[in-house]
């Protein structure tokens, strides 16, 4: 497969692009595909050219297309992914699936809907709500993250802590394979006989085929729900009650934990009243129905104090609930406040070996000289190290990514993973040998054959050429400059 | 289709270099193995995942079929093995590898039983809500993707597994996933090994998220004349956010089943809850039951069970798959609403054939299984049944699974059901993990 679109083909191209899905919704002028080039990483590679589809149909039909002329295709949901998911590499052509938005059918009676990959998941949760329902999966960037985007990275979120990722939440989908072909996997029906191609088509970022319709599972929402603020003087102090809680056999609704640096980034932006001089807090919640959520929120409370927590705040529903996750849910944001660029990596350790984990992350800091600052789901042993830096230095991105990689490596010898929930994409693709052998890798490629997918869906993700997988090197990570390449 | 058959003595041959003698069966040894009637040639007892990559490669370089073989409780699942010249059991895989009761994760080889794990997790305060019967292996529970009554609470096999370990089937060992509760680093192989009855490989460790036993749990149940006016009522009950683990319809289970033991009608079909938590949430959730029955006309509300032990282990056995003449055991697959029409066409063909089947509807999961008990089921007489009680289910939207049969309808039916829309896919997918079809061939959907 080659990136290349060759000149003389592009006014076709494009002409039958346009009778696919109309004059307005094709862009290749430079400028239009700018803003397409990014996602919430520190990568950038523009598209040739960008399609924004409006059915499954279409779909199918920009897909034949860019087959026929050997032009890759990268599906994007909002551009908020953490692992170049989004970005097309190798240029090509991008599905911006913005347009498929509706939410076609909501089965309250039995907590399920229909929806196209374009909803933003804020908006699925606040469509249901009226029914008492909502869609459990919760990544911070749900006010403006799709549901297709949550699908193509697993997404995860506060709450997966007691509710799944989004793997347990999806129950099938509607796909358009290589050849253009329009399939449902998975369905209505719970337990069908035969193999989960649903399951194995969420997380796989964009690479197998394009979800053009999700099914999800709804939840009910719970009668009661109580969040507590607990404050420490020390992460330590609060990683030791992360483990009590979970070793007492209690599983909060959510387990969230953001120290010294974030803490004050969040204050100074937000004014949640987060308390400045806190060493770390941690944020949880329980729910449920009301005689638990009492019962459970008091023993919470008791392991924090018992594990040297200075104050345990307690919100019900309602403002100061509210403002407590605004806090959380825009802490990463208010790291702009610190320092021009921040890297967040995303590794999972077994909560038990949170506490001597998160003393590696801080001597990898000091070793580089980076502030690092960390906000994460502790109850689920996924940390969110972010290293703050300015890309305006020379050499001090390669030096992030460097100190990326040992904290990584960190998470993988405590026994983890290097990414919980945000993906392999672009930048940690390098280190999928950390975790899998050849022959594991070859096993994920015969999935790819499955599917014949080969290099055409978002090439280049998830794996090396190195592989075995016909990816791209990782110095071809920004190669692609656009349609000036090609006319 | 008819493969050439195995050479039986090259098998043996090659099996002896990867296993001591004593560790392959053969002759007077192999009964007790049998698949759907079949024996096979030989039966591989390996105690390390080294040697079930050596067994297999031997297995598949001789062109063998080779039904993996776990506890045996499950063996009448499935269609008609096209051949099947070797069992490979995993039962001496049962170690516990790792297991920080604090991380609410554990990794294990997938040859320990049910009962073993459920013991270990219990001694600290921790079980793995996946309905089986004890003395099945781990590992088959993975492969078959059972599941019963916790299904309403705590979902189904997927949710629990964190990664796998998988013999392929040309001995290839590879790994799937993790061992920490959040992983989406590379494709998520694991779920395609999770209810693919070992046709993709056998899964030899597994490691798998456990959750804390809840501080108690009281059973709750209430009896209506029939199996539509339960499973009304049931669906009520369960659309009010309680906490449950389990939401059953159950009946009739005999003047001697666990429904008379436990003093309740046996003649109606009875609703069964099973509330967990703290003694607060539990209470609570009992009241809210009552006023339901309440609304349905039991002015009294239901009754609360003791040795509801009895009542939850004879609905896992009534739906254990069997290998009879005089059983028919159908599964059927619906969305819960459609639940009601489905029991309404059973209990029409039940007066018809004048059958009494035994059922236990798990009513979140929209799941039914019905056990029709009688002479001749094994011939046209159940051939004619499967056919009606099918029909209904699939024009109802769903399907409908044999998990227990004669051999003899075997050779009618796929057990599994019609394939559908995606079978394109699996086809595939089995063709690329399997190409010499070493793995349980011909046993899973469309004869894969």
């Amino acid at each position: 497969m080659t990136a290349t679109l060759p000149a003389t083909l592009d006014k076709h191209l494009l002409r039958e692009l346009m009778s696919i899905v109309g004059h307005d919704y094709v862009l290749h002028e430079p400028s239009d595909l700018m803003v397409f080039e990014y996602d919430a990483t520190i990568g950038r590679s523009m598209p040739q050219v960008v399609v924004l589809p409006a059915t499954a149909e279409q779909v199918s039909e920009v897909v034949k297309l860019a087959h026929a002329y050997g032009l890759p295709v990268t599906p994007r949901g909002a551009g908020t992914g953490l692992s170049g998911g989004a970005i097309p590499e190798m240029g090509g052509l991008v599905l911006a699936m913005g347009r498929m938005k509706r939410i076609l059918e909501v089965d309250h009676q039995e907590g399920v809907a229909l929806v196209e990959p374009g909803v933003v998941n804020l908006d699925l949760s606040r469509a249901v709500q009226p029914y008492g329902l909502y869609f459990a999966p919760d990544p911070a960037s749900q006010r403006a993250c799709t549901v297709g985007g949550n699908v193509a990275e697993n997404a995860g979120g506060p709450h997966c802590l007691a509710y799944g990722v989004t793997t347990n939440h999806v129950l099938g989908l509607e796909l358009v394979l290589a050849n253009g072909e329009i399939a449902w996997v998975g369905g209505r029906i719970r337990d069908l006989p035969g193999y989960d191609l649903t399951g194995a088509v969420i997380g796989s970022e964009g690479t197998l085929a394009i979800v053009t319709k999700i099914l999800v599972r709804l939840l009910r929402l719970p009668e009661a729900v109580r969040t507590l603020l607990a404050v420490f003087e020390e992460m330590d102090q609060a990683s030791n009650a992360v483990s009590a809680i979970i070793g007492q056999g209690v599983v909060p609704a959510a387990l969230e934990m953001m120290d010294r640096e974030v803490i004050q980034a969040v204050e100074a932006t937000l004014h949640v009243g987060f308390p400045m001089d806190a060493g770390a807090v941690l944020l949880i919640e329980v729910e449920g129905l009301r005689e638990a959520v009492a019962e459970e929120g008091d023993a919470v409370e008791k392991i924090c104090r018992d594990q040297g927590a200075r104050e345990v705040r307690v919100a019900e529903e309602g403002p100061e609930r509210d403002r407590l996750w605004a806090g959380r849910k825009g802490a990463i944001g208010a790291l702009g406040q610190l320092a021009p660029n921040y890297y967040v990596l995303d590794g999972t350790v077994p909560r038990t070996r949170l506490p001597e984990v998160l003393r590696q992350v801080g001597r990898v800091g000091e070793k580089y000289g980076f502030r690092i600052a960390n906000v994460f789901h502790a109850g689920d042993g996924n940390l969110h190290p972010n290293i703050l830096f300015d890309a305006r230095q020379p050499g001090e991105t390669q030096r992030v990514v460097e100190a990326g990689g040992e904290i990584m490596r960190i998470c993988v010898d405590a026994g983890g993973t290097i990414t919980g929930e945000h993906g392999i994409g672009v930048e940690k693709r390098k280190y999928m040998s950390w975790l899998f052998s050849d022959d594991d890798l070859e096993a994920m490629s015969r999935l790819k054959t499955v599917f014949g997918a080969g290099e055409f869906f978002n090439p280049g993700k998830m794996f090396l050429p190195a592989q075995g997988l016909g990816g791209a090197g990782e110095e071809q990570m920004t190669r692609s400059t656009g349609p000036a390449d090609h006319v | 289709m008819t493969m050439p058959p195995t050479d039986s003595s090259a098998l043996l041959a090659s099996l002896a270099s990867s296993l001591s003698n004593r560790r392959v069966l053969t002759g007077e040894q192999v009964d007790g193995y049998e698949v759907d009637g079949l024996r096979p040639t030989a039966v591989a007892l390996p105690e390390s995942v080294d040697e079930v990559s050596a067994v297999l490669a031997a297995a598949c370089k001789q062109r063998a079929a080779v039904v993996p073989w776990g506890g045996g409780t499950a063996m009448a699942l499935g269609n008609l093995p096209r051949t099947y010249d070797l069992a490979l059991v995993t039962r001496s895989l049962g170690r516990v590898l790792e297991y920080q009761p604090a991380d609410l994760t554990l990794t294990v080889q997938a040859g320990i039983t049910m009962a073993a794990l459920a013991d270990e997790l219990k001694r600290h305060g921790q079980f793995l809500p996946l309905d089986a019967p004890e003395e099945a292996t781990l590992g088959g529970v993975l492969a078959t993707g059972t599941f019963g009554p916790w299904r309403h609470a705590y979902g189904p096999v997927r949710d629990w597994v964190l990664g796998v370990r998988v013999v392929h089937a040309d001995g290839r060992v590879t790994k799937a996933g993790g061992r920490v509760v959040k992983n989406v680093a590379g494709y998520d192989m694991t779920k395609l090994y999770l209810g693919s009855l070992g046709t993709l490989g056998i899964v030899v460790e597994a490691s798998l998220k456990v959750t804390p036993l809840p501080a108690m749990e009281e059973t709750w149940a209430a009896v209506r004349p029939s199996s539509v006016e339960a499973v009304r009522l049931a669906l009520d009950a369960g659309s009010r956010g309680l906490r449950l683990a389990a939401l059953t319809v159950a009946g009739p289970l005999g003047p001697d089943g666990p429904l008379a033991t436990a003093g309740l009608d046996h003649r109606g079909y009875a609703v069964l809850a099973q509330a967990v938590g703290i003694r607060a949430a539990v209470e609570r959730s009992l009241r809210d039951l009552d006023a339901v029955a309440a609304e349905h006309g039991l002015t009294g509300g239901g009754t609360r069970l003791n040795g509801s032990d009895q009542v939850w282990g004879s609905l896992r056995d009534l739906a254990r798959p069997t290998l009879s003449d005089n059983v028919l055991l159908v599964r059927a697959l619906l969305s819960p609403r459609r639940l009601s029409p489905w029991l309404e066409r059973t209990a029409a063909l039940a007066a018809k054939t004048g059958l009494a089947p035994a059922l236990a509807a798990h009513v979140g999961a929209g799941c039914v299984f019905t056990r029709w008990q009688g002479p001749g089921l094994g011939g046209e007489r159940g051939r004619g049944l499967l056919a009606a009680l099918s029909e209904s289910a699939v024009t109802l939207g769903g399907a409908a699974i044999v998990d227990g049969c004669a051999v003899e309808l075997k050779h009618h039916v796929d057990v599994w059901g019609r394939t559908r829309a995606d079978f394109a896919l699996m086809r595939r997918l089995k063709e690329q993990f399997d190409p010499h079809r070493t793995l349980n061939p011909g046993r899973f959907l469309g004869r894969l």
